[in-house]
């Protein structure tokens, strides 16, 4: 298995990222802090939180060495990455263009990607109804209906239906998401909002998904799929579908669930949060460091694999499920296989 | 690979004879999926093909040492690069091939070699009846007689991987004791391929509910 290195995030305003020989060099404003350099060998990615500058010396150095760097909004937005060549693949790439054309190939794909997510968000409850109080017969039932959810979702006969019971889940889930947050952690969930978020949770849940978007889009990459041409997401200008479909089986598993746990254990607590001019809520850069923080561990964590039947780091997954997309692609697997908890 | 007439033969690299005469699916996930081995072992063989050299020729300073030496074959539609090429004082000319691990006799690199000493054949206009494989792991150079049957094969796994070549589908996996030791298994997934009782049992299931699940965090 392809050895899990490191990401490098870089945060800190004005920072400027140097090629110093087989290592970046990170050069804070005003020359403050210690001097810090790290070994490129190690680095697989480095993601730039907000207003940070990289090199050309080390960009065109990264894109030799075929290492990804992500540009992100201080929230956690995706803005873009820059890679190596694309990776050859043509016959994957067509492959996954004609299934994408075809309903008959693209449905069953689609629906696949729903139910681990269905699947997924329905273990997160279950696991809030164990640890619940007076909210547990409510728990319960939400995961009751998400199983209703879950068969429907296999139904589905077009991909309007699909999406309608997606959403509908969603809706149920967010429901139960809000249960799950303790009383006394001083946050509490509105439902989902984006673009922007006005709330705390809600930013801290964007800034994970952006995590994940681009630790799956990059593992598409890198396995030669082509991250905007999706099944269950369509094709739209700028909307990196592929990623996305991939994304959901990992939103409740990993992010959703990165996120109670940070709020409830109050690793991060409301004085993580700042309020912008006209509303928007984001992360203080002390909070960031502290997810970013939980998150690089959470990486490391490893769980079984149901279809590999052995341990897997969270970080490798987004590329396990990626080759066995291409293999799916490639009509070597009969269907796509979500990754299920 | 560069646009090939319509009479020519498509140009088989030499490595992917190689590949193929060790699996033929390696050939076809590195011919037709651009898939490139990865693993920490061929780190460390690429290195080790930069740093160590071979002693057999230093000693020798009338043996000329050509390095990186491009090759190709036109009837055969070979093409490729060879690491050490050695042309002694009294002409003869010798293709020497560096591997990071050990040598088996008989194995994939004799195919690789062979090719290398009948491209040199035509572009050096010589016979070229012996080759030698540089071994890493015991740093000993083995040479093997390039004979008919090695010629044969050496046609033979060309023509094979033309046909991945024009099939556009990848040659099905080995999923034996091979896969241990290939670079490619992370993408392969040989076992995840073999395993389709388990695949389409987990297929089946997608819709129905799993068991409550043991988060251990
Ligand atoms: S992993 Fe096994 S089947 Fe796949 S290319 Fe390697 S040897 Fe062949």
């Amino acid at each position: 298995m392809t050895e899990l290195l490191n990401t490098l995030y870089v945060q800190t305003p004005g920072a400027s990222l140097h090629l110093d020989g087989d290592a970046v060099r990170i050069a804070l404003p005003d020359g403050g802090g210690p001097r810090r350099t790290l070994p490129l060998l190690r680095l697989e990615s480095i993601v730039l939180l907000g207003n940070i500058s990289v090199s050309a010396p080390l960009l065109s150095r990264c894109a030799d060495d075929g290492r990804a760097v992500v540009w992100m909004s201080r929230g956690g937005r995706f803005r873009c990455r820059l890679d190596g060549p694309t990776r050859g693949n043509v016959l994957l790439r067509h492959a996954q263009h004609l299934a994408h054309a075809d309903p008959v190939v693209r449905l069953p794909i689609a629906r696949a990607c729903v139910a681990g997510k269905i699947q997924n968000c329905r273990q997160v409850v279950l696991k809030g109804a164990r640890d619940a109080g007076d909210t547990k017969d409510a728990l319960r039932g939400i995961a009751a209906d998400l199983e209703d959810s879950l068969a429907a979702a296999g139904a589905a006969e077009d991909l309007d239906v699909l999406m309608g019971v997606e959403g509908a889940a969603a809706r149920s889930y967010f429901e139960a998401l809000a249960m799950m947050i303790r009383k006394d952690s001083g946050l509490s969930f509105p439902g989902r909002i984006k673009r922007p978020p006005t709330d705390g949770v809600n930013a801290l849940l964007s800034f994970l998904y952006g995590l994940v978007r681009s630790s799956v889009h990059g593992a598409c990459e890198q396995v030669g799929l082509d991250p905007y041409v999706g099944f269950l997401h369509g094709i739209r200008p700028g909307k990196p579908a592929l990623a996305l479909d991939l994304m959901e089986e990992f939103r409740p598993a990993i992010a959703d669930r990165l996120a109670l746990t940070l709020i409830n254990r109050r690793q991060v607590s409301a004085d993580d949060f700042e309020q912008l001019e006209g509303g928007a809520v984001q992360l203080t850069e002390d909070g960031r460091k502290t997810v970013l923080t939980a998150w690089q561990q959470h990486r490391q964590k490893e769980r079984p694999h149901p279809v590999l039947g052995r341990r897997v780091a969270h970080g490798l997954v987004p590329f396990v499920q990626s080759r066995l997309m291409a293999r799916t692609l490639r009509e070597e697997l009969p269907g796509y296989l979500p990754w299920t908890v | 690979m560069t646009a090939v007439g319509a009479e020519d033969p498509w140009p088989v690299p030499l490595s992917a004879l190689e590949h193929y005469a060790y699996c033929p699916r390696q050939a076809g996930l590195i011919l037709l999926e651009d898939a490139y081995a990865d693993d920490a072992a061929t780190v460390r063989g690429t290195l080790a093909h930069h740093r160590i050299h071979d002693p057999g020729h230093d000693k020798r300073p009338q043996v000329r040492t050509l390095r990186a030496l491009p090759v190709w074959h036109d009837e055969l539609g070979l093409t490729g690069v060879c690491d050490v090429v050695e042309v002694h004082p009294d002409g003869t000319v010798l293709p020497v091939e560096h591997k990071s691990g050990s040598y088996t006799p008989g194995g994939p690199a004799d195919v690789q070699v062979a090719a290398q000493a009948m491209c040199l054949e035509q572009r050096m206009d010589t016979a070229v009846p012996t080759a030698a494989i540089y071994a890493m792991a015991d740093r000993r150079r083995h040479t093997l007689a390039v004979d008919a049957s090695l010629r044969e094969r050496v046609c033979a796994t060309a023509e094979a991987v033309r046909a991945v070549m024009a099939r556009e589908e990848l040659p099905a996996p080995a999923a034996d004791q091979r896969c241990r030791r290939c670079s490619m298994n992370t993408g392969c997934m040989p076992k995840v391929l073999a395993g389709t009782r388990r695949y389409n049992r987990l297929l089946a299931e997608l819709y129905t509910p799993s068991h409550e699940t043991d988060w251990d965090d």
